[in-house]
């Protein structure tokens, strides 16, 4: 299915793509367009073009609408993408309905920092973005409004994650509805708009760019779930930065390897493609991951499930697997065993040094995880791939050759620091 | 006649070999403390004694080797040589095994002797052990001797022996004594010595004594009143029958506080075998002159082989006047100053779990130990070769000033582990008015010096209050001396006036300028007294930091209560709006007040200033200040601005708090500077704002927050040679009536903006400095960290109170402020102090401030993280983080799997790390769940043998090996044992 039907698929009453127009996808509520320019290529997925707005005064008007500001509404959600070419010197509109004291309106100033606010004449609610936006970087921004018949609460979203730094702290509006309000816009506001309730001038992003944004009215498909706003709004829409593209298993790993070790701040690094007629898929990955970045690893199939192990110092740990498939991302581990006589303090050559999976981890129970005989210096070791916890039920015994030694036993679980004990053998002759 | 006269000899610098068995040292003591009056006289080891009369005789010494050949044992052997012939009286032993770094004893003797005018003393040590591995040193700034004369017209007893007693496991009476010489108000039958009137007595007891057997063998010897023990009155001698150390010795002493009729005998016990205590040992009983002052404190619970000041369970006995202290605490107080006998004991009478331990006792003074006044015995723990062990001492403090408290501190010197004092004593007698020889007559105090006991390096009229500083000055002094016992360099100061309860001086700091130093006043009848004090160091207030700085700015408002610019003209209220005020909240360190801002009209503004707005010439400029915000502003608002429309500088706050500095010149240039933190309500933080024109500092305009730059902006680097005249208001707050353009006006991408005044805002210590910059150090330590507010304070004091008050904090998070954790000036000097489990929010700038300029160490235990970059010595002092991690030895029953309560580990540092091979690391015995930690000072990975037994009670288990690394984290290893029974 295509993002712009999972757009749909959640119920909004306007979905503008502005992939060449402003024009609505859904109702009939098209765009009026000030000097945008459509060339720029699309900043999400299912558009080749976004709208862009590259002076103070451009914007995209929306006609007054029931569902979006002529009504008073007890819930509303706003949500799409949008991108900034630079650090934004004056405060800029993102997307605004109303004036400087009934609004709803998504801001950005002072170094690009983001600010979700909603007013009316019985509150003025604010949300702050956890970062600020990164130029030339795609961001998926929500917003949701439910007052005490519902929610009582104020969502921000930033691709897909709640933001919780608010003023003030509960984000709860109370009784009152959002009241109605001047028309929608995105960029530069055409009337007189305010921040914290205090009328401030607001401009267009120079240069600003939005693809995908949509609109829910006074109904329960309003009251998204943060579910919904991660997985179909924003993994669905994001655009990766590398594919790793469908082939058997060994050329993908070796594109894979071929892609930078090191992966920049983008909504979602590196995609990876479904494997012909391989349900089960695992690549290893040495890649460390900008810590702004949204996804490191996108699962594209709509069944099969991909693994990624990290190795040599791979720090994936955000996977994302939105169409139907399954992400396991795992770290590679060498398990360490080193088995010593009790009484000597030396080394056991020759010991076997094995564990298996117990019940209530990943494995199957009796997944044989080392099998393994101890060297010179009485050190076995073994591989494991972590994801969780894994309880296991672990023995080390040398009983066929002399020296014997009495059976002895590896506690678990195998947990995300890497096993490494040191086991005490007695002499059994 | 001269009683109450002494002499103090202690050795500083000796490090003289105690010979192997066969050859005697006798001792050199080449630093004379106090020669009181005309007691004895000394030359070349030897002391002469003036009169003939009673003396109490007190000496001690401690002997070092570094030698560490196991099975290795060293006896010591102190005695008082009288005219060539060695007395029983103060005979004294020390025991050394080496093993457990047991590498030190202390040989400590106290005796009444009655010399004959021109007799000669000599202090002699000698060893008595046969072993000739290593060498046994002197430690130097450790022993003395100190000599008393007494008067021979107080009641006096002294009872000797017979013949032997053989002292055994089961306790005895003495009773084969002769009266050597019995006075009024004793009488003795068979061992009971019957006293007549009630009153404070002196008792010492001497005996020699020897073994014949090869056990472990520790006899004891101990006072009862009546049929019960009298606390802490008891001596002990150790020995061993291997490496010849079968001879023991003990001298101990103590005021006892007598009722009248009261009979008093001598019990002996043993604990491993039979001692034989040498005919000839005495028992030495003396009346306390009339009117004298004492405290005895007594123990039956407490460690004692513990770095600490001792604490005392009761307060048996008390003369308040002389002396105040409070039963479950550490100190007896002096109140009046004095010259101190002090007397110790300090005893355990059944098994304590710690192997070859050797406990310390020193007496301290406020903290500082005395450095000739030490005592120590070695314990050996285990129900057949040893239970008993106390270690006696006594002391003759000279000096002693009014207020001082007075403590026994004791050290471990060999294994740590508890040992648990069952018996203890320390009684202090103040000899002042007994003798008519002493000028304690008007003793002064201080109350106060300047405020806060810190001064500048050249301050003139300071003020010191107290009492008794007599109505002139005659021969009196103000000074400042290094050291609190009134040793080191000594700085006469210049006294503007003198009255007898306060002086006024201005400072003259010389060789003691930025120190910590303590500063004495003495009267002109001879009385000293001193307070601990800070010369040119923290001293300075926050403001007189600021004033310091080089080079120095044009205009410094501190709003304490006052629109003042402290060092220019502009008045910062020239013009104002709303309803400014300043009320009692302080921001910066030391304040009273800020200045408050709460609506968003309000404002204040002094009038254009030509080195601030209505230049045209400024390559740079710089504005600093602290600022607090109430709650998160919705509004955007102006914090602090100078200029309006399109040229000004400005500090905008919004979008959550988040703090952005603008600098705009309309036809120039425009520049923002961000932050990567948002503001934290009711949080201070220090904002620094430098703009730097074209061809200074590369014309990147900078911004600091708490000191640290920042990391994003827009617009750099300033491309014009300076910034232009922008005349609009100076403000604090938006002024209102122009707006503010936001954005390059070179260009379209930018607006003008109505902004408001931040509600609510608190100001302090504003500077404004043209055409010069300070370097970051300066901002971050000069005016960041001096002036941050901490949320707890760890007031300057002894190392052990500093200690007690961290520990309060114990399993804290801090949270987000400026600094968390203040640690003032430590009477000790360099110092340590142990953080256990205290953590910080990450947006905390300053994790400690240390205010002294000496060394604190922070060792960091039990999940304690401190980041360096985030401990603050702006007063020049220097801070040593160590890492404590734990050590964890879990030790279970290999068939069963249950842990193993009562096992020994016994870790030791292996060859490839940091420690001396063979460095006892962990040693102690397994809790109830199996398990024994401790904590190791961890600088690199060590690795560590050693081994787990139970061998001794209940379960039996073999010997177990145990090998691991301590890594930075710590070692967490197991053992598994199997039965042997």
């Amino acid at each position: 299915m295509a993002y712009r039907d999972d757009i749909s698929a959640l119920g909004a009453d306007h979905h503008w793509d502005f992939d060449g127009d402003s024009l609505d996808q859904i109702g009939s509520v098209n765009g009026t367009d000030t000097s945008v320019v459509y060339t720029s290529a699309a900043i999400a997925l299912d558009a080749t073009n976004c709208v862009e707005t590259n002076a103070i005064a451009d914007r995209v008007s929306i006609p007054t609408t029931t569902e979006i500001n002529n009504s008073a509404q007890a819930r509303k959600a706003v949500g799409g993408w949008f991108q900034a070419t630079g650090i934004q010197n004056p405060p800029k509109s993102i997307y605004g309905e109303g004036d400087a004291t009934q609004a709803f309106r998504f801001i950005l100033g002072w170094g690009n920092s983001l600010m979700f606010e909603v007013d009316s004449a019985s509150f003025t609610l604010q949300i702050y973005g956890d970062v600020p936006l990164a130029p030339n970087r795609a961001y998926h921004l929500t917003m949701i409004f439910e007052n005490s018949t519902y929610g009582n609460e104020l969502r921000a979203y930033l691709d897909g994650v709640k933001q919780l730094n608010a003023e003030p702290i509960n984000r709860q509006p109370g009784a009152s509805t959002l009241p109605a309000r001047s028309v929608a816009e995105f960029g530069d506001p055409a009337g007189t708009v305010g921040v914290g309730g205090v009328a401030v001038i607001l401009l267009a992003p120079i240069n600003g760019k939005w693809n995908h944004w949509a609109t829910w009215g006074d109904e329960a498909d309003a009251v998204l779930t943060d579910t919904e706003v991660r997985v179909e709004l924003f993994e669905k829409g994001a655009i990766a930065g590398s594919t790793v593209s469908s082939d058997l298993q060994p050329s993908m790993q070796a594109a894979l390897d071929l892609l930078s070790t090191a992966q920049p701040n983008e909504p979602c690094c590196i995609e990876v493609e479904s494997s012909p007629g391989l349900p089960e898929l695992t690549l290893t990955s040495d890649k460390t991951f900008d810590p702004l970045a949204s996804i490191h690893y996108r699962n594209n199939g709509v069944s099969e499930t991909l693994t990624i192990v990290n190795i040599n110092g791979g720090n994936a740990s955000i996977g994302s697997a939105p169409f139907g498939g399954t992400i396991i991302i795992a770290t590679r581990q060498t398990l360490t065993v080193t088995v010593l006589d009790n009484d000597t303090g030396v080394g056991v050559a020759g010991a076997r040094v094995y564990i298996k999976a117990d019940t209530g981890g990943d494995l199957v129970a009796g997944t044989v995880i080392a099998n393994v005989i101890t060297n010179g210096s009485g050190v076995a070791t073994a591989t494991f791939d972590y994801t969780n916890d894994q309880p296991i039920i672990g023995r080390v015994r040398k009983g066929s050759s002399s020296p014997y030694y009495k059976t002895n036993v590896v506690s678990g679980p195998l947990t995300s620091t890497p096993l490494a004990v040191t086991i005490l053998m007695l002499k059994d002759e | 006649m001269s009683a109450g006269d002494f002499l103090i000899l202690r050795n500083d610098s000796s490090v003289a070999t105690l010979p192997n068995a066969g050859s005697n040292l006798d001792a050199l003591w080449d630093t004379e403390v106090i020669d009181e009056g005309s007691a004895a006289t000394y030359s070349a080891g030897t002391f002469t004694f003036t009169n003939t009369a009673p003396y109490l005789i007190i000496y001690s010494e401690r002997f070092d080797t570094s030698d560490t050949t196991n099975n290795e044992r060293i006896e010591g052997q102190g005695r008082l040589r009288v005219n060539g012939v060695d007395l029983i009286e103060g005979a004294c032993e020390g025991y050394i095994r080496k093993s457990s770094g047991d590498q030190d004893m202390i040989i400590s003797g106290v005796a009444i002797y009655n010399a004959t005018a021109t007799d000669t003393l000599v202090t002699r040590f000698y060893r008595g052990d046969d072993s000739t591995s290593g060498t046994v040193l002197r430690v130097p700034d450790f022993g003395g001797v100190q000599i008393i004369e007494l008067d021979a017209a107080d009641d006096y007893a002294r009872y000797s022996t017979t013949s032997t007693n053989s002292i055994t496991s089961t306790e005895a009476s003495i009773t084969n004594w002769t009266n050597a010489q019995q006075e009024t108000g004793f009488s003795r039958t068979s061992g009971a010595v019957t006293i007549t009137t009630a009153g404070r007595y002196l008792m010492t007891f001497s005996s020699t004594s020897s073994e014949t057997g090869s056990s472990r063998i520790g006899g004891t010897v101990f006072l009862e009143r009546g049929t019960s023990e009298v606390t802490g009155v008891r001596g002990y001698t150790h020995m061993r029958g291997a490496d010849g150390t079968k001879n023991g010795a003990l001298s101990f002493a103590a005021i006892v506080d007598v009722s009248a009729s009261d009979v008093f005998t001598l019990r002996t016990d043993a604990d491993n075998g039979a001692v034989t205590l040498d005919s000839g040992s005495v028992w030495q009983w003396w009346k306390l002159p009339a009117g004298n002052e004492t405290a005895i404190m007594e123990a039956t619970t407490g460690n004692m082989n513990i770095t600490a000041d001792f604490v005392w369970d009761t307060l048996p006995h008390i003369d308040t006047g002389g002396f105040t202290a409070t039963a479950g605490t550490a100190n007896i107080d002096v109140d009046q100053g004095c010259h101190l006998l002090a007397f110790w004991n300090q005893g355990k009478k059944v098994i304590d779990s710690v192997q070859r331990a050797t406990p310390m006792g020193q007496v301290a003074l406020n903290g500082v130990a005395v450095n000739y006044s030490a005592s120590s015995s070695y314990h050996r723990n285990s129900s057949s070769i040893g239970t008993f062990m106390v270690h006696s001492g006594a002391a003759l403090l000279q000096n002693v000033p009014a207020g001082t408290e007075v403590t026994l501190k004791n050290t471990l010197l060999a294994a740590s582990g508890t040992l648990d004092v069952e018996s203890g004593h320390f009684s202090l007698l103040n000899l002042e008015g007994l003798y008519t020889t002493y000028t304690y007559s008007f003793p002064v105090t201080i109350t106060d010096v300047d405020t806060d006991e810190a001064i500048l390096n050249s301050q003139t009229n300071v003020i010191i209050t107290g009492t008794e500083f007599e109505a002139v000055q005659g021969t009196g002094l103000v000074e400042l001396v290094e050291n609190s016992n009134y040793t080191g360099t000594k700085v006469t100061q210049t006294i503007d006036s003198w009255a007898d309860t306060s002086i006024q001086f201005d400072t003259v700091a010389g060789a003691l300028a930025d120190t910590n130093c303590f500063l004495f006043v003495t009267n002109d009848t001879g009385g000293r007294e001193f307070i601990a004090i800070s010369v040119g160091l923290p001293p300075e207030t926050y403001q007189e930091a600021q004033e310091a700085l080089s080079p120095a700015f044009q205009h410094y408002w501190t709003f304490q209560n006052t629109y003042a610019d402290e060092v220019g003209t502009a008045t910062a209220n020239n013009g104002s709006g709303g309803s400014p005020s300043f009320p009692a909240t302080p921001i910066v360190k030391g304040d009273t007040h800020s200045l408050l801002l709460n609506a968003t009209t309000e404002y204040i503004s002094p009038a254009d200033q030509s080195d601030m707005n209505t230049s045209s010439s400024a390559t740079r400029r710089m504005m600093s200040g602290w600022i607090m915000l109430d709650s998160i502003v919705q509004a955007v608002s102006v914090v602090w601005e100078e200029g309006a429309q399109v040229n000004n500088y400005a500090w905008l706050i919004g979008f959550g708090n988040s703090l952005m500095l603008q600098f705009a010149d309309d036809g120039g240039d425009y520049v923002q500077v961000y932050f990567p933190v948002t503001l934290t309500p009711n949080r201070p933080y220090h904002v620094y704002m430098e703009f730097n024109a074209s061809g200074q500092n590369g014309g990147v305009c900078r911004g600091l927050l708490d000191g640290i730059p920042n990391v994003l902006s827009n617009g750099n680097p300033w491309e014009v040679a300076n910034f232009p005249s922008h005349s609009g208001n100076i403000s604090w707050g938006h002024e209102g009536t122009e707006n503010l353009q936001v954005g390059d006006s070179r260009g379209v991408d930018n607006v003008d903006i109505a902004f408001a005044t931040p509600v609510a805002c608190h100001y302090a210590h504003f500077i404004s400095l043209q055409n010069n910059e300070y370097s970051t150090t300066q901002i971050r330590e000069e005016m960041f960290e001096k002036g941050a507010l901490a949320t707890a304070t760890i007031t300057g004091g002894t190392e052990a109170a500093m200690q007690a008050l961290m520990d309060a904090e114990a399993d804290t998070l801090f949270p987000d402020y400026p600094c968390s954790i203040e640690v003032g000036v430590c009477t000790a000097g360099s110092f340590e102090l142990t953080l256990d489990n205290i953590t910080f929010e990450d947006r905390v700038s300053l994790q400690i401030r240390y205010t002294g300029v000496d060394t604190l160490t922070l060792v960091m235990e039990n999940g304690t993280v401190l980041n360096p970059d985030k401990i603050g010595t702006p007063y020049g002092g220097t801070v040593t983080l160590i890492n404590a991690p734990t050590l964890t030895v879990t030790v279970v029953d290999f068939d069963s799997r249950l842990p193993i309560t009562g096992a020994r580990v016994y870790m030791v540092a292996a060859s490839g790390g940091p420690e001396a091979e063979g460095d006892v690391l962990l040693t102690g015995v397994t809790d109830g769940s199996g398990v024994l930690t401790g904590t190791y000072r961890y600088s690199s990975d060590q690795p560590v043998s050693g081994w787990v037994r139970k061998s001794s009670s209940g379960a039996l288990y073999k010997h177990t090996p145990i090998s691991a690394t301590i890594t930075v984290l710590g070692v967490a290893t197991a053992a598994l044992m199997t039965r042997d029974d």
